[in-house]
């Protein structure tokens, strides 16, 4: 009898990757805690192993591609220009940028606000938000047993730590900006992003991964939000990597009482991309509106996998995720809702969409409520549509060529979804960069 | 300017509906086209404009401006509106997400371009627009709203006059533009209509009623039945068809 695989071992160069970022951490006096963490983080991935596409959660998407390519750790080497890797340039932000998986200073820009700080991870960890820092990477949270972020912790180099204090409100939008650049192929870029968010604050952030054509990276990023009573988080997240680019993704948010939370998962790019989010509603009357967008095309997949949780009574979720595929690219939506029980007076809302321009498309889509008390009003959906016929008809007879046609229908499709986000230069940014799937 | 021959055409892979159509109109003319359901008026109407589920087995369309003569069926639904035909729909389609505004712009530029003339950028063509909304007493209100959504029978039939206004066609096709109007909504729009109408453009109006002829009044009438023209005469058939009906004209064409 044949077992079944359902584990692929960790690549034999991952223990390399390994002893290189303990030794480079020692070097730049890295505490021995989070040498600890590490080794300990990738044990526990060297015993789980990978997923095959018989495990449930990973049934669509195959990893065998991703594990057979051989990755560098980034090199500290200065680059002289980025700007024009940044296609959509947000004024009136602040920016932190980094360079294939390096914090690049001398190209980000900061204007220190009161009860606002902002570190890199490196720097976090050697001044006094050390502590803060230790103490919220020891926390275990929902994902942990997730190989893959099993892999971030156990390599992460780069990364930033953001701290509102209670009741601030910054004012503008903290935006990290992960590039790259191509210069160094076969890079596995790990970022850690942590986010501690203040009672009654107030914060925008935006998290961009951007790659040049040609740059057939590996980003693996981590992202936890902490969001205190009464604050208000708006995050989004931008991918829009190279075509042959790998990227994987974990969003960790937990919400105290009455905090809101807007998130917003904007992916366009990348051969290969697995989004997992976990959003947990711990504070009763919290709410969360959670989106997706995406675009793809030629042979991409995206792999979306969300769960929102709903631990505490009277939450709020409201859940859109829509997109549009062409050629032979591959979508997985597998949204899960959970109520738990006591979770009573649960408002949940729970949809995708998906717009096919092209028969070899495929969406495997599974939308899920698993509701463990009465008293919840609960709702979700999923659907698979073509172009209207009809429409593009109409539009013809308007003089507009059909391609044209298309592309208005199908960035119609999605403008609801754009039209929920309420930072106006932020919605334009999108907005191009969607443009750019309909370019010639 | 719009000169058919013989036109047979189906449904694709379909049975046949029109069984030889030929009619000539020439510029500054109005023709109306009456028939009772079925007889192929609505068909004859979505091929000029190109439709994708008809099918031409027979005949030639022969379209002519600025003494360049073209074979209409070799171009695409969006060369033809460029040309210059205009296809007002009877039922005018939703287009969710899209504003009129930004949908009368793409249009008009699109038509710009194939022309060689400059496009309008989105303030000069807010002037334009207002304009013809004036002229065509509509709520301003209108050109914010996605196209055609939610509107009512008679805004949907009055926005196709204005995209007609915007494109300022040569040859206007107008598909029952009548159907489902109340008298008001109808005097408005063949109003809208008749401030279109100059020497130098033509319009075929395909109705099953006489109503709307009394407020655009046409040049030539053609009777349809059965994918033939069965009679043609001026607008005492239409007068005629209104007393009789269309019994006394059936199987006409087939002798």
């Amino acid at each position: 009898m044949n077992a079944v695989v359902t584990r692929l071992a960790v690549p034999d160069g991952y223990a390399g990757l390994l002893a290189a970022v303990l030794r480079d951490g020692a070097g730049r006096g890295e505490p021995e805690w989070l040498a600890t963490r590490r080794h300990g983080a990738f044990d526990r991935l060297r015993a789980m192993g990978f997923p095959t596409t018989r495990a449930e959660d990973w049934k669509y998407t195959n990893i065998r591609s991703l594990l057979d390519a051989t990755f560098t750790l980034p090199r500290r080497e200065p680059v002289p220009e980025v700007k024009s890797l940044i296609p959509h340039h947000l004024e009136d932000e602040n920016e932190l940028i980094f360079v294939d998986g390096c914090y690049a200073p001398e190209h980000s820009r900061f204007e220190p606000e009161s009860g606002l700080h902002v570190v890199s991870l490196e720097d976090g960890l050697r001044n006094g938000d050390g502590e803060a820092l230790r103490q919220r990477l020891a926390e275990s949270l929902p994902g942990d047993d997730s190989p893959f972020v099993c892999l971030n912790a156990a390599l992460s180099g780069c990364g930033v730590y953001v701290r509102v204090d209670r009741g601030v409100t910054v004012s503008k939008r903290i935006h990290l900006l992960f590039l790259t650049t191509g210069l160094q192929p076969g890079v596995m870029v790990s970022p850690r992003v942590v986010v501690d968010v203040g009672a009654g604050a107030q914060v925008r952030l935006a998290q961009s991964h951007i790659g040049r054509s040609g740059a057939a990276a590996f980003t693996n990023v981590v992202t936890d939000l902490h969001v205190g009573d009464n604050a208000n988080v708006f995050y989004t997240k931008v991918q829009s990597e190279a075509p042959e680019a790998y990227h994987c993704s974990f969003v960790r948010s937990r919400q105290a009482a009455s905090s809101v939370v807007t998130l917003l998962d904007f992916t366009i790019g990348a051969k290969l991309a697995r989004n997992d989010l976990y959003a947990g509603l711990d504070g009763e009357g919290a709410e969360l509106h959670l989106d997706g967008l995406y675009a793809v095309r030629g042979r991409q997949l995206v792999d979306h996998h969300t769960t929102v949780d709903h631990r505490v009574p009277r939450g709020l979720s409201r859940q859109i995720y829509k997109g549009i595929l062409n050629d032979s690219a591959r979508v997985v939506f597998n949204g899960k809702v959970l109520v738990r029980p006591g979770a009573k007076l649960t408002d949940g809302y729970q949809i995708n969409q998906n717009l096919l321009l092209s028969r070899s498309a495929t969406v495997n889509t599974k939308p899920q409520l698993e509701i463990a008390n009465d008293d919840v009003k609960c709702t979700h959906g999923a659907t698979i549509g073509q172009i209207n016929e009809d429409q593009v008809f109409y539009l013809q007879s308007r003089g507009i060529a059909k391609d044209a046609a298309v592309a208005m229908l199908s960035r119609a499709f999605v403008e609801d979804v754009l039209f929920l986000v309420h930072d106006k230069p932020l919605q334009e940014s999108l907005r191009a960069l969607l443009a750019t799937y309909f370019g010639k | 300017m719009l000169t058919i021959k013989n036109l047979h055409a189906r449904v694709v892979e379909g049975t046949p509906i029109l069984k030889g159509i030929s009619l000539e109109v020439k510029a500054g003319e109005v023709h109306a086209i009456m028939g009772p359901n079925g007889s192929g008026k609505s068909t004859l109407a979505r091929i000029i404009a190109g439709h994708p589920d008809y099918q031409v087995t027979d005949g030639t369309i022969e379209y002519e401006v600025n003494r360049r003569r073209q074979n209409l069926l070799d171009l695409e639904p969006h060369e033809r509106a460029c040309a210059g035909i205009f296809l007002a729909f009877q039922y005018p389609v939703d287009v969710p997400g899209v504003s009129n505004a930004v949908f009368l712009r793409a249009s008009f530029n699109a038509v710009c371009r194939y022309q060689g003339l400059p496009e309008l950028d989105p303030l000069d063509f807010d002037d334009l627009l207002k304009e013809k909304l004036a002229m065509l007493d509509m709520n301003p209100a209108y050109v914010d709203r996605p196209v055609n959504v939610d509107f009512s029978g008679g805004e949907k039939k009055r926005n196709e006059i204005l995209q007609m206004a915007i494109l300022n066609p040569r040859l206007a096709v107008l598909d029952e533009t009548d159907s489902g109007l109340d008298v008001d909504s109808l005097k408005l729009v063949a109003e809208g209509v008749n401030r279109l109408r100059t020497p130098t453009n033509a319009t075929l109006m395909i109705t099953h009623y006489e109503r709307l002829l009394k407020y655009i009044r046409p040049d030539v009438v053609h009777v349809l039945d059965a994918g033939r023209i069965v009679r043609t005469g001026d607008y005492s058939l239409a007068e005629e068809v209104e007393r009789r009906g269309y019994d006394w004209l059936q199987g006409a064409g087939a002798a």
